[in-house]
């Protein structure tokens, strides 16, 4: 027992409005006395006398008291200005940085064919007029109203409009294809003010004609005649012939007078690709993946023309001709095989998505195969064999585009992203470069996984602070004391907790450097795992430094403490090694047997994970809280639970801001690197494939068949 | 031969800044070492000590950690002090003022007398 208990508590009383540095005074105080009357019990006298004689020694208790504070009173005043200060901003300030990483993170969220809400900052630059044109008057209720909105805004912009009319035809799809007379009306006027914009683009003229043709005539299949064609596989198809019965040949002859002028023209392209490169030169490059994501959309979100009723109106030209053929008129069926030539190699040549491409090839097959019948009916037989020649090398053309190496392709998946897996065309030599946006992946997993381990300290904090609150209410002796560590200690947790688990992965993974130039599809089960033992190793170092520090703290204070943990007494950190080394033999077997790729490979990785953490929580939990939850240890616990609030907060925070300042450096760096797979769909595949081979030879056919005069059929008739 | 208070009172700072530069000590030990060392002519109240030792360590001329004595001493953790680059310039200053003074003092008083 304390002799000196009233003394020191009659030097220290004034000092009781700051209770760690009362009880350090206090226990300063008592070390001297013990040592003074140590030293009077050596010099004979007994315990009492020597403790009076220590107490005696110490001088004048009121003038020290005295003296004591007016030594002590600017330290506490700045001390509780630093301890009020932190106690306000210290949570709020981890609040913030979370949620700063997580707003980094957030437009992930949009991903979708319309924006819910933009990533503010990607669109903070541009003006007005700009957002407008991105995305219309946010009020609008559907796509179709914002391009009429757009286009209405700026009236003589011809991409404007042809986005519109494009959305247009799209939404009334299915009334257009038994249009009454209203919507036929409607739509070749929509289709008429895009020509009056766009005087040299066939894109309306022709469409006029499929759609003005459409309820002129029916096709039906010809029962007695077929065509055939070796597949890629070798196997040979067989397709019937069109019958065409054409039922109004006035409304039929003045759609091919409009397909006539539409091939004409100089070029035909479809406003909304226009609109999608117009907004995609507005929109900033992209810093973040979720900024990606959302240029993204306007790929994804693209139009694309009426293939149907090009595909409709390259067969009913076709057909038109081996019935004129069959009838005996031999120059409207030459010029019906003529004009469905032109149809296709007019689309194929001009086309900037894949899909046209195959529209385009689907249609030169078509007319090539009912050339070959027309000619056959003519008597032409040289030039029906000429038209068989040509479609053999047409059809074999296309097939070798898939002949070439693609071994190389399979081993790229490998390299791949999870977004580039999912959205890379598997076309014939597809080339890009997989490793910026793989990067940029592996960053945004990073963050993510920095998220769970800010949010868990987070949670933690709150969770200590609630109880220590509570605490605080309820008692008015023995309240929690909120210690501070000191510095040294606390560089200390900082070093051991933080930056060095992860600058130990980030070595791992300089040195490891091959198993990350796959992307995360392949190595998602892996890299959980990393992540998990990581985050589990940052939270127990965090929990087990801290629970240190404080505990020496409170020592030092003269609380009663549990006595220190030994690394001797940890068997726990053994089993922990051969539940890690379990959970990466399995990985390596389980990734063997099922193949890359394999979601049911990443199964036992996070059941694992899982345990590897439930066991690290549960050893944790059993080494340091099933001792101090021991009764003499009570007011312990308590100032514990009080001084974890600020360093695990201060943690969020210093682990927040530089982690996550890093990571989003990193993520932005690799972003910056990826230049064109932004354009993955819609306006390169054709480009960056070996398809620009059969595009090029649309091209070819297209300048000699511009030297070509266009056929006279449905000339003169309006 | 008793020193006066406020003799004794001026000479606290620099006794215990000089002490602590040559180590780091704790408030019972520099109470020890000023006794020995001054033949016990210096008899400080004990307690004056720790107000002094404060006020040193708010103003930065002095830290303070918690840790256990050398051997030979009961192995209880004692608070030592420790002097700062603040602390030693102070010292410099304070002996400097103190030679200055002492001079001067000698000067008249023994020369006076001489």
């Amino acid at each position: 027992m304390n002799p000196w208990g009233q003394l020191i508590a009659r030097l220290t009383d004034r000092l009781a409005v700051d209770r760690e540095l009362q009880l350090d005074v206090a226990r300063e105080l008592t070390t001297h006395l013990e040592d003074s009357a140590e030293e009077f019990r050596r010099a004979g006298e007994s315990s009492e006398q020597a403790a009076a004689s220590a107490a005696r020694a110490l001088g004048d208790p009121d003038i020290l008291a005295d003296q004591l504070w007016q030594a002590n009173r600017r330290r506490l005043s700045v001390r509780g200005l630093l301890r009020w200060t932190a106690r306000v901003t210290l949570i709020p300030a981890a609040i913030v940085v979370i949620a700063t990483v997580f707003l980094g993170l957030s437009g992930a969220r949009d991903i979708g064919i319309r924006p819910i809400s933009p990533p503010w900052r990607y669109l903070k630059g541009l003006t007005e007029d700009q957002r407008f044109i991105l995305l219309g008057p946010l009020e609008s209720p559907s796509e179709l109203e914002q391009a009429k909105a757009i286009s209405d805004r700026w009236p003589d912009n011809p991409v404007f409009y042809g986005n519109y009319a494009v959305y247009w035809m799209d939404v009334n799809y299915e009334l257009l294809r038994k249009p009454s007379p209203e919507i036929l009306q409607e739509a070749l006027l929509i289709l008429e003010h895009g020509k009056k914009l766009d005087p040299n683009n066939a894109f309306y003229d022709i469409l006029q004609a499929a759609y003005l043709m459409l309820p002129s005539y029916q096709l039906s299949l010809d029962p007695n005649a077929s065509w055939s064609l070796v597949t890629g596989s070798g196997n040979a198809t067989t397709r019937p012939y069109q019958q065409i019965t054409i039922i109004n040949q006035r409304q039929f002859q003045q759609g091919i007078a409009l397909l006539r002028k539409g091939l004409a023209k100089p070029f035909f392209t479809n406003p909304a690709m226009d609109m999608m490169k117009t907004r995609l030169e507005l929109m900033p490059q992209p810093k973040r993946l979720n900024e990606y994501f959302y240029r993204l959309q306007f790929h994804v979100g693209t139009h694309l023309p009426p293939t149907n009723e090009l595909r409709g109106l390259g067969k009913s030209v076709s057909a038109a001709a081996v019935a004129a053929a069959q009838n005996g008129q031999t120059e409207d069926a030459l010029g019906y095989l003529d004009l469905a030539e032109r149809l296709s190699v007019s689309l194929g040549a001009n086309t900037e998505s894949l899909v046209g491409l195959l529209v385009a090839h689907a249609i030169r097959l078509n007319a090539l195969a009912h050339a070959q019948r027309t000619y056959e009916l003519l008597g032409q037989k040289e030039q029906a064999a000429r038209a068989h020649r040509d479609l053999l090398a047409a059809n074999a053309s296309f097939y070798d585009l898939g002949k070439s190496d693609n071994t190389m392709y399979e081993t790229d998946r490998r390299k791949m992203g999870i977004l580039e897996n999912l959205l890379t065309p598997r076309l014939p030599e597809y080339r890009f470069d997989p490793g910026p946006l793989r990067s940029a992946e592996y960053y945004v997993a990073m963050e993510l996984g920095l998220l769970v381990l800010l949010g868990c300290l987070l949670l933690a904090s709150l969770l200590l602070g609630t109880v220590s609150l509570l605490n605080l209410l309820r008692r008015k002796e023995n309240r929690p004391v909120l210690v501070f560590v000191g510095w040294h200690r606390l560089g200390r947790i900082c070093l051991l907790a933080v930056a060095l688990p992860f600058g130990g992965y980030a070595l791992y993974r300089f040195l490891t450097t091959g198993s990350h130039a796959y992307g995360l599809s392949y190595t998602l089960g892996q890299t959980i795992l990393e992540f998990a033992i990581l985050l589990a190793v940052v939270l127990c170092l965090l929990i087990r430094l801290s629970y240190s520090a404080i505990r020496r703290r409170a020592e030092e204070l003269g609380m009663t403490t549990p006595p220190p943990i030994r690394l001797r007494d940890r068997k726990w950190m053994v089993s922990l090694g051969v539940l890690v080394g379990l959970a990466s033999l399995t990985i390596f077997l389980v990734s063997h047997i099922t193949g890359p790729n394999n979601p049911l490979g990443v199964i036992p990785v996070i059941i694992l994970s899982m345990a590897v953490l439930t066991f690290l929580a549960v050893s944790g939990i059993r080494e340091y809280f099933s001792v101090v939850f021991r009764r003499p240890y009570k007011p312990f616990r308590r100032t514990l639970y009080r001084s974890m609030v600020p360093i695990l907060a201060s943690a969020v925070i210093l682990t927040g801001v530089i982690l996550g300042w890093g990571l989003g450096r990193g993520e932005s760096s690799s972003i910056e690197r990826v230049k064109g797979i932004a354009d993955l769909i819609g306006i390169s595949e054709i480009d960056r494939s070996d398809f620009h081979l059969l595009k090029d030879q649309f091209i070819q056919r297209q300048r000699e068949l511009a030297e070509s005069p266009l056929p006279t059929v449905g000339e003169g008739t309006n | 031969m008793d020193f006066s208070q406020d003799l004794v009172r001026g000479s606290i700072v620099p006794i215990i800044l000089a002490l602590l530069n040559e180590q780091p000590m704790y408030g019972y030990q520099i109470v020890k070492v000023v006794n020995a060392r001054s033949g016990g002519r210096l008899e400080w109240k004990e307690g004056t000590l720790y107000p002094a030792l404060h006020s040193l360590q708010a103003d930065g001329l002095v830290t303070a950690n918690w840790s256990e004595p050398a051997e030979g001493t009961p192995s209880r953790q004692r608070k030592y002090y420790h002097i700062t680059r603040k602390g030693r310039a102070e010292l410099a200053r304070r002996g400097q003022e103190w030679r200055q003074f002492s001079l001067a003092v000698n000067a008249i008083l023994l020369g006076g007398m001489a």
